[in-house]
């Protein structure tokens, strides 16, 4: 298992026996997922359980202790690994969206074909502009990111990070900072996304979003995969007292 | 009572402001120096490589542990006894200023670049920047907003300290004041002057970076 390029290629994601800790505190242990093209999976579990962890050692922000990690067949985690060239095909949308804030709505999602991809101003725009159009945002194109709602920002991080054209996205709690009333909107991209069959690994709490969209629901607790399964077994019927356990509280706490 | 005579100043003038000359250049240049280097001292404080760190800590503190007076001295006296290098008291004047500022604006420069929220540098990484075009890009723009204000009281606290360059007989506002005070006999009438001249050239300059600059933070 060491060789660069991984030869089974039917993957976009491969994760093999991970671990990660931070001085005494183990958040993954022998963690291992594949995720097919075009799939759509959810990570579900409390917070503390490893899922944003295990999300960002994917794009290679935070490093793994062991195990190994392939994105399209390429290695994330082998040293000497290029992974600024990586990361161009690995969308990633934050909790706190992270749009720069100098800078206007347009000129966030140009960012990237401009400065990684040295792409011409007016093609960047023109694809900017086509992007958010898409998710409705063309006459915000000049504004600064302070001045949208909260789910008007998260959709703009979106299509920043589609503006790269990635194979994978990682969307990680991307509606957990909004208001309530603001988390449909983002969804409904994301939705949108899937149906357009973009490769999707979701860290969410949304169990309504993860039945109707997800392929596959991976309940984690305590930095181990607990179970997986289809969204109507794992979510109606799962194994594990401990993710019925969660599910019960999480149920709890949602909306009518 | 005291009988002030105010001609000594009209009839000098145009050489007691025409220091100011040499008084912008230092300033100027001090700043532009010294901005440049703390910009490399502000990475270096926040060097994964801990000898670097430590080295540069060592520099700031002792350029804030120390007079600004005493290392004027030091570059101008001793420097020359101890390596043979002869230069001019303006040279001396712009060393000592550069690497004050370098130390004051290192610090305030690292201090920007950690104001800026974590997350900022993960986007700009996830967006497949490297690191130094997420740090030009994305983390520098946004500390230097936020350093802006206190940047400008480093400017104005540079073009005052200035004036200290006098005891090296570098002929800015102060040196001529204080040669005419004692060729003129007439020290009240011209430090009067010279405590005026500073303070209606000081005054605007604060205010204006301070306007400007509260618009730009807003703006960020």
């Amino acid at each position: 298992m060491s060789e660069r390029h991984s030869p089974d290629s039917a993957y976009a994601v491969r994760v093999t026996g991970v671990s990660k800790r931070y001085g005494e505190t183990v958040v993954l242990r022998d963690v291992s997922l594949e995720v097919r093209r075009g799939e759509v999976v959810v990570l579900l579990g409390r917070s503390g359980s490893g899922k944003t962890t295990l999300l960002r050692c994917i794009n290679g922000l935070t490093s793994v202790d062991g195990g190994e990690i392939w994105v399209d067949g390429r290695s994330v985690t082998m040293r000497g690994e290029n992974l600024p060239e990586l990361r161009r095909h690995v969308g990633m949308v934050f909790q706190s969206f992270n749009l720069f804030p100098h800078r206007s709505v347009v000129s966030n999602v140009m960012e990237g074909p401009r400065t990684v991809l040295h792409r011409p101003r007016a093609e960047s725009r023109a694809k900017a502009m086509e992007l958010l159009a898409r998710v409705g945002l063309a006459d915000k194109a000049d504004a600064k990111p302070a001045t949208l709602s909260g789910g008007q920002q998260q959709r703009v991080a979106i299509v920043r990070a589609l503006a790269m054209q990635p194979s994978v996205m990682l969307f990680d709690e991307a509606t957990s900072a909004l208001d309530p009333e603001l988390v449909g909107e983002v969804l409904s991209t994301m939705q949108e996304l899937a149906e357009d069959g973009m490769t999707m690994i979701v860290v969410t709490h949304e169990l309504a979003f993860a039945e109707e969209v997800g392929d596959r629901v991976i309940f984690m607790d305590e930095g181990v995969i607990v179970e997986e399964g289809v969204p109507s077994q794992l979510l109606h019927n799962a194994r594990e007292a401990v993710t019925r356990k969660f599910l019960s509280q999480l149920e709890w706490h949602k909306e009518p | 009572m005291y009988v002030w005579h105010w001609g000594v100043v009209w009839s000098h003038l145009a050489y007691l402001v025409g220091g100011l000359e040499l008084t912008a250049v230092i300033t100027v240049t001090s700043m532009a120096i010294g901005s440049a280097l703390g910009v490399g001292v502000a990475g270096a404080r926040l060097s994964r490589w801990w000898p670097l760190r430590l080295a540069v800590g060592a520099y700031i503190e002792f350029v804030r542990g120390t007079p600004f007076l005493v290392q004027l001295l030091w570059l101008y006296y001793a420097i020359p006894i101890v390596t043979g290098l002869n230069y001019p008291s303006i040279v001396a004047a712009i060393a000592a200023g550069s690497l004050n500022i370098a130390a004051y604006n290192g610090e305030l420069f690292r201090a920007g670049i950690l104001a800026v929220p974590s997350g900022q540098q993960d986007a700009a990484l996830a967006l497949g920047m490297t690191r130094w075009a997420a740090f030009r890009r994305v983390t520098w723009p946004q500390a230097l907003r936020i350093v802006l204000a206190p940047l400008g009281s480093t400017w104005v606290g540079l073009f005052k300290d200035t004036s200290l360059v006098s005891i090296i007989a570098v002929s800015e506002l102060m040196y001529r004041a204080q040669t005419l005070a004692i060729n003129t006999f007439r020290p009240a009438e011209l430090y009067t002057a010279a405590a005026v001249i500073y303070f209606l050239v000081t005054y605007p300059q604060a205010r204006f970076l301070d306007r400007t600059f509260k618009r730009l933070s807003v703006h960020a």
